[in-house]
């Protein structure tokens, strides 16, 4: 009988003896697992608060503005919404919420200003945009002043009126620096290294990153010179010496004038690097005048010293002498009426004809 | 009838119904065995999920960086430099009042120090126009900021006359992080 009772209880001690380690150690590698488990998680929240804190608040009001937009666009700038008078307008989006003021700023002008509080993850943002719309092209161009507003945000009794006197404020210092800043921005951009550039703006290069690294030259594309057929060219004048082969016909100069403008200048830079690339080609330059004024004699010397004028350009450019003739033909070519100015202008003009010996 | 007693019961159980030595050492083997399974899990979890949160902790901060250099250049209305399709270590660009501002990035010591690394901080310098004298410049210090650190390195790269394209490595002692993002001026053009 006591053998009996006894079995049942070496049972129960054998097994509890193994249960209750197993149990007690098993209990705190669940609780040790949970406890990881838990603090990855709140760091990964962490991690996602911190992500959209602006950038969330931005696209909040981003989203806002582009409602606006659509709806001038839909409607027409006569039929606007806020045509009456400023329209506000409250919502929630994505888990945070806006008020936005749409209002005309200059109505000739196509202007309004667009101001959006946002409140996200318990910051509010404030973004002002001033806007422009362009009729013609059915788009808009903006002005976005994201500095103002924020400072603004818990100063009392700030209307939105307020704010725009400030944007105001910017854009008038903004016309006064202009001038200033972009000659700070020449000189800066004409630095050879980053090291100058930090020292024109008075900032100490020492311990900067790259400051004495080169700046990288513009990258150039190497084009090969295209062959030109001067020939072909000549197809295209019409009413010209038939017996000659034009290069340029229509190089004109304005009444009573010989000197050459900075316009004309670049069409012969043009012409000399022609000229350069064909060395075998010679050219004839006539010069022609209306002949409204002056004997016939002037004419002639006023249009030889137009053709001088220009083969001088051309030699100073490093045209050889040689490949060049000059030649005046005074009143005694016209190639259009002088009863018209078209017509004089055509007149008044310098032929690059191309010597018979390159043809 | 005892040592009948003794040879219908086991061995290695006691006649108090107690356990054996044998029983012992088989339970302590396993409870040492255990425990160093669970504690070798445990260090291996508790070490991986430091890891993991010194790494999530830089991303937040590398975040919050981008986040201020994206505000910053956001206020821009024009770059200066790096021209257009050059790349460069720092950014200069116009701002919404035509004051010049200037991101650039400045050796931290102490940090590079303390990590073994170069690491750099990127400065945020704002001139101001209308007071700069172009013959003799100085900048105010006041008007300088820190807008990141722990990093190794920043390339600006405008990509168009409103577009820059930012590539930039933060560093800590064991590992490296890269973030590549475009930020793009909000100023389409003069409204004025």
């Amino acid at each position: 009988m006591s053998r009996f009772k006894s079995q049942p209880n070496c049972v129960r001690l054998r097994s509890s003896g193994f249960v209750f380690p197993l149990i007690l150690f098993a209990s705190l590698a669940v609780g040790l697992f949970i406890m990881t488990l838990t603090q990855y998680q709140s760091a990964n929240r962490v991690k996602f608060q911190h992500l959209n804190d602006y950038q969330g608040a931005f696209n909040i009001a981003w989203s806002a503005l582009v409602e606006v937009l659509a709806d001038i666009q839909s409607k027409q700038w006569s039929n606007r919404s806020f045509k009456s008078g400023p329209k506000d307008k409250s919502a929630s989006l994505f888990g945070g919420s806006y008020n936005l003021r749409v209002a005309d700023h200059d109505v000739a002008q196509y202007l309004f200003n667009v101001k959006v509080r946002v409140s996200f993850k318990n910051k509010n943002h404030l973004f002002y945009w001033r806007m422009k719309y362009n009729p013609n092209l059915l788009d808009f161009t903006n002005l976005f002043i994201p500095v103002c507003y924020e400072d603004m945000l818990d100063k009392p009794g700030v209307t939105p009126g307020d704010i725009d006197a400030i944007v105001d404020d910017m854009l008038e210092t903004r016309e006064e620096n202009r001038e200033k800043a972009e000659e700070i921005a020449n000189i800066i951009k004409s630095t050879p290294t980053l090291k100058e550039a930090l020292e024109k703006v008075g900032i100490n290069p020492g311990k900067v990153k790259d400051a004495d690294k080169p700046r990288p030259t513009p990258p150039t594309v190497p084009t090969a010179p295209t062959p030109l057929t001067l020939k072909d060219i000549a197809t295209l004048v019409t009413g010209a010496d038939p017996d000659v082969v034009f290069a340029i016909k229509d190089f004109h100069f304005g009444g009573d004038v010989a000197v050459l403008t900075e316009e004309q200048k670049d069409l012969l830079d043009a012409m000399a690097k022609i000229l350069t690339d064909r060395p075998e080609i010679k050219i004839e330059l006539r010069g022609h005048t209306t002949g409204l004024v002056g004997t016939a004699e002037s004419n002639m010397e006023f249009s030889i010293e137009r053709a001088q004028n220009v083969a001088d350009y051309l030699i100073s450019v490093g045209i050889a002498a040689e490949r060049l003739t000059v030649k005046g033909f005074g009143r005694e070519k016209p190639i259009a009426s002088n009863d018209t100015e078209a017509g004089q202008t055509k007149n008044r003009r310098v032929e690059f004809v191309l010597s018979s010996s390159s043809i | 009838m005892i040592m009948k007693k003794r040879s219908d019961t086991s061995p290695l159980v006691t006649a108090g119904g107690g356990f054996t030595v044998v029983e012992l050492m088989v339970v302590i083997g396993i409870m040492a065995l255990l425990s160093v399974m669970v504690f070798g899990m445990f260090s291996t979890t508790s070490s991986n999920q430091q890891k993991v949160s010194t790494d999530l902790q830089m991303q937040a901060m590398i975040l919050n960086s981008q986040n201020r250099i994206v505000r910053t250049v956001r206020e821009g209305i024009d770059f200066i430099l790096p021209e257009l399709g050059e790349e460069s270590a720092a950014l200069f660009f116009a701002d919404s009042e035509n004051n010049i501002r200037v991101l650039y990035q400045q050796k931290d010591e102490e940090l590079s120090k303390r990590t073994g690394k170069i690491l750099y901080k990127l400065v945020h310098q704002k001139v101001e126009t209308k007071d700069f004298n172009v013959g003799s410049p100085a900048s105010d210090p006041k008007l300088s900021t820190t807008v990141a650190e722990y990093v190794k390195d920043i390339k600006f790269r405008v990509s168009s006359a409103n577009t820059v394209n930012i590539t930039a490595c933060f560093a800590t002692e064991r590992a490296e992080f890269q973030t590549m993002f475009e930020i793009g001026l909000q100023n389409s053009g003069v409204v004025e």
